[in-house]
């Protein structure tokens, strides 16, 4: 909190350079937000001797991260505007739609619950209007669907209670995985999850989904940090209790992973962070690590398909690499390509936003125009709200990189027990 | 595990990067962040705030005889690269253009961007500001450029385009905020045409802020020759070279691993077999058969000055005084200003520079065959 951003020095070394801003998609966009290097660290170089300065503009960061990633300098440009978003919040209070918006967990819980009615609801056009009125979400915006059958409901339907393992199909693998499904996983897509766990199962490794609660980002962007920190509190003691008992720490949300290999490092600090961070994976960073150990199934059916691939600016900001293309590489006429094209503009709950909306939008355009232009027949990519955006400005189908894989792995099984039953007939 | 692994992202990364990649091989490109392509006017001079030719180039770099053919090949291919990137490049390697700088002042360049047009006898010569940047001042610009252009007739005139910000103005913000509202280049078009002070002359000069993408359709719709002046950073010039070059490696296929400060390296029997990196709290280590160090020199974090000696930050090489690698892993090559101080001039080495020593570490890494040693 307070104390911990005024052991962050490194604003010391920023040059004035201006890498962040050229990177900031949103200064890109709008002249209303002060900008990175301004609000980051030269608005801390200037309060380092005095009570800290609430400058409301910083309400436009989305802490998407690219202004830390371009610093030459190693300044910790986005962890500086998340302590000025928390000041701000502060002092000015949450307010209600805020509130509810980095709330994910909570919301998915109750949209879930009743999701035949919320999504349905969701959809007329009065009620968003009354919903922009009243709690400034843009009316335009469209919402990711809510499910019933959230990813826990399976999880258990399927033979496993919460907190329990999941069966692995083969047990050749020594490897044990616990796996952070965060709120979109369970509320949004638990297609995503089951295609993890499928992909797992193929692998003989075995799965289980410990407690968990939301992992803080939404939280931290709408300047909630003592929120978010209970939160990570609560998450790196119940992961740390498996990666002492050997597990590694799976996620299919990047910025789920993004938030327990490197937000929760001053957030929750010290050395529990340090170990869970090590052990901590993006589910496609998984894979190609069993590809490079020598441990992955390579029995993948061929999936002949054009895709375009949008990075999302978490996975960017993991320094991984791009393990999405790596690993779908390796299944037989698979077809990817990189759109290139930055940032969504969806940024977790600022696209929802009204006074965001029209930012939002003029960011997404420029991914959207990529995928126009590429003209695959389907984009993936691992975030949740970046398909989001991709729904709302795009035609083509959306697909995390585990459910392609998952559709590979059960083609070939097909394949191999049509094989066995005609070897028997004959 | 990569064929190459290209650490640093700045003009001699990305380049190689991009032409390896051409070339078939898989490659990674790791960055502690943005290079300082990113602070560049967008011009490749021979030598930095040098007029002098080829044969004082050769002298400095102490090139030997082959340089000249080799940088005219790698010039060819910049050109390719940059047009790929949506940034099209003009200009040669042997025959200095004059250009019009952000001050006023002329300077000599090797190669610019199109949206930069080389003197050639304009008359009446207008300078056109935009209110609320500073760092391009039209009267300051118009009373030099009338010092250098004695026969010319220079004016100037500032557009107010409407823009509100408390935060400073840039080059870049201005060239993004036309390329978002088409008002507003329909203004700066209606102000030219109306205006005596503009409407006259047979050259406009602007500030390096026409757009990042719309800059095309904003010089067609305004008609009379012009140019973007190589201006201060951030500019639109420097910013859409960065921007398409990283563009065009990410959809070839380049690995991106940002925030990634390359720290030491592992070796084995003279070779580097991976290189570590930190990345927030963490570290991790990126394996790959050869290993070009695009670090920079002094200004772009590659190397150090101690006091009586150098150090070169990235995978601790042994070096000289001047940063030269003493002596250099079979699998590991030094491009652009890494390759040591001497190559650079105030800090820099003024483009051209990197665009020979990534074409002659292309080509070594191309010919490099796994286990041998075939340093040029």
């Amino acid at each position: 909190m307070p104390e911990l951003s005024l052991l962050d020095d490194s604003y010391e070394k920023c040059l004035k350079c201006n890498a962040c801003v050229a990177e900031c998609p949103v200064s890109e966009h709008t002249l209303a937000f002060g900008g990175p290097k301004h609000l980051g660290p030269e608005l801390r170089r200037f309060v380092s001797s005095r009570a800290g300065i609430d400058d409301a503009r910083v309400d436009y960061c989305t802490l998407c991260g690219n202004c830390e990633l371009s610093c030459p300098e190693n300044v910790h440009v986005a962890s500086l505007m998340a302590y000025a978003k928390m000041i701000h919040t502060e002092k000015k209070g949450t307010p209600f739609r805020d509130f509810v918006l980095s709330n994910a967990e909570l919301v998915g819980k109750l949209a879930s619950t009743f999701a035949p009615i919320t999504n349905a609801t969701m959809k007329i056009k009065p009620v968003r209007l009354i919903m922009q009125q009243a709690m400034h979400i843009a009316a335009d915006r469209q919402f990711p669907a809510y499910r019933f059958k959230t990813l826990n409901r399976t999880f258990s339907r399927s033979g496993a209670a919460r907190g329990a393992s999941h069966p692995a199909e083969s047990n050749q693998s020594m490897r044990k995985v616990a796996y952070f499904a965060g709120c979109y996983a369970t509320y949004n897509a638990p297609e995503v999850g089951e295609s993890f766990l499928k992909v797992m199962r193929f692998n003989g490794i075995e799965v289980i989904k410990p407690t968990q609660k939301c992992c803080g980002v939404p939280m931290m962007a709408n300047g909630r940090m003592k929120q978010a920190r209970k939160n990570a509190e609560f998450n790196t003691r119940q992961l740390l209790a498996y990666v002492r008992r050997g597990y590694d720490v799976v996620a299919t949300c990047t910025s789920c992973s993004l938030a327990l290999k490197k937000e929760y490092l001053s957030l929750v600090g010290g050395a529990d962070a340090k170990q869970l961070a090590e052990h901590v994976y993006d589910a496609g960073e998984y894979v190609r690590m069993l590809k490079e150990t020598g441990e992955l199934n390579e029995q993948l059916a061929s999936v002949e398909e054009t895709a375009g691939y949008h990075t999302p600016c978490h996975l960017r900001a993991q320094s991984i690499g791009s393990p999405a293309l790596d690993i779908l590489e390796l299944i037989p006429g698979y077809q990817i390509q990189d759109l290139g094209s930055g940032c969504c503009g969806q940024c977790g709950t600022f696209g929802f936003k009204k006074e965001k909306y029209s930012i939002s939008m003029q960011l997404g355009k420029e991914m959207a125009d990529a995928v126009s232009e590429l003209d695959a027949s389907v984009t993936v990519t691992e975030c949740g709200m970046c398909k989001n955006q991709l729904d709302q400005l795009t035609d083509k189908p959306v697909r995390h990189p585990m459910q392609i894989l998952a559709a590979s792995y059960e083609k070939a099984a097909a394949g191999k027990r049509r094989l066995t039953a005609s070897v028997a007939r004959s | 595990m990569y064929d190459c692994a290209v650490i640093g992202e700045g003009l001699s990364g990305l380049l190689t990067a991009i032409w390896l990649r051409e070339e078939g091989r898989t490659v990674a490109l790791a960055a502690s962040g943005t290079g300082k392509i990113v602070q560049s006017s967008g011009l490749f001079d021979l030598i930095p705030g040098s007029d002098a030719g080829m044969e004082r180039w050769m002298q400095l770099h102490q090139l030997d005889d082959a340089a000249p053919g080799h940088l005219e090949a790698a010039v060819d291919r910049f050109k390719a690269t940059a047009k790929a990137a949506a940034c099209p490049y003009a200009g040669d390697a042997l025959h200095a253009a004059t250009v019009i700088s952000g001050s006023g002042r002329l300077k000599k360049t090797g190669l610019y961007p199109v949206s930069v047009l080389p003197v050639s006898g304009a008359e009446k010569i207008t300078v056109v500001g935009f209110d609320g940047l500073t760092d391009f001042q039209p009267a300051f610009v118009a009373a030099n450029l009338g010092r250098d252009l004695p026969h010319a007739d220079v004016k100037h005139m500032s557009i107010d385009l409407g823009l509100q910000t408390q935060r400073t103005l840039t080059q870049l913000d201005i060239a993004r905020q036309l390329d978002d509202d088409e008002a507003l280049r329909q203004r700066i078009m209606t102000v030219l045409s109306e205006k005596p002070t503009s409407a006259g002359a047979d050259l406009l000069v602007f500030p390096s802020a026409l757009g990042v993408h719309s800059w095309r359709d904003l010089m067609t719709g305004i008609g009379t020759p012009m140019t973007e002046a190589a201006g201060l950073p951030p500019n639109a010039a420097a910013f859409r070279l960065y921007r398409g070059l990283r563009q065009l490696a990410v959809r070839l296929g380049v690995r991106f691993y940002l925030d990634a400060t390359v720290f030491a390296a592992d070796d084995e029997g003279g070779r580097v077999t991976s290189v570590r990196y930190r990345s927030g709290g963490r570290e991790q280590a990126l394996a790959a058969d050869n290993f070009v160090l695009a670090t920079g020199g002094v200004l772009g974090g590659g190397l150090e000055m101690l006091a009586g000696a150098c150090r070169e930050t990235a995978l601790g090489l042994t070096v000289d005084g001047f940063g030269r690698p003493l002596e250099t892993p079979a699998n590991v090559w030094t491009t652009g200003a890494a390759c040591g101080l001497q190559e650079t001039i105030y800090g820099i080495t003024g483009g051209m520079y990197n665009l020979l020593s990534v074409y002659r570490t292309v080509g070594a890494v191309m010919r490099m065959k796994e286990g041998s040693v075939s340093h040029a």
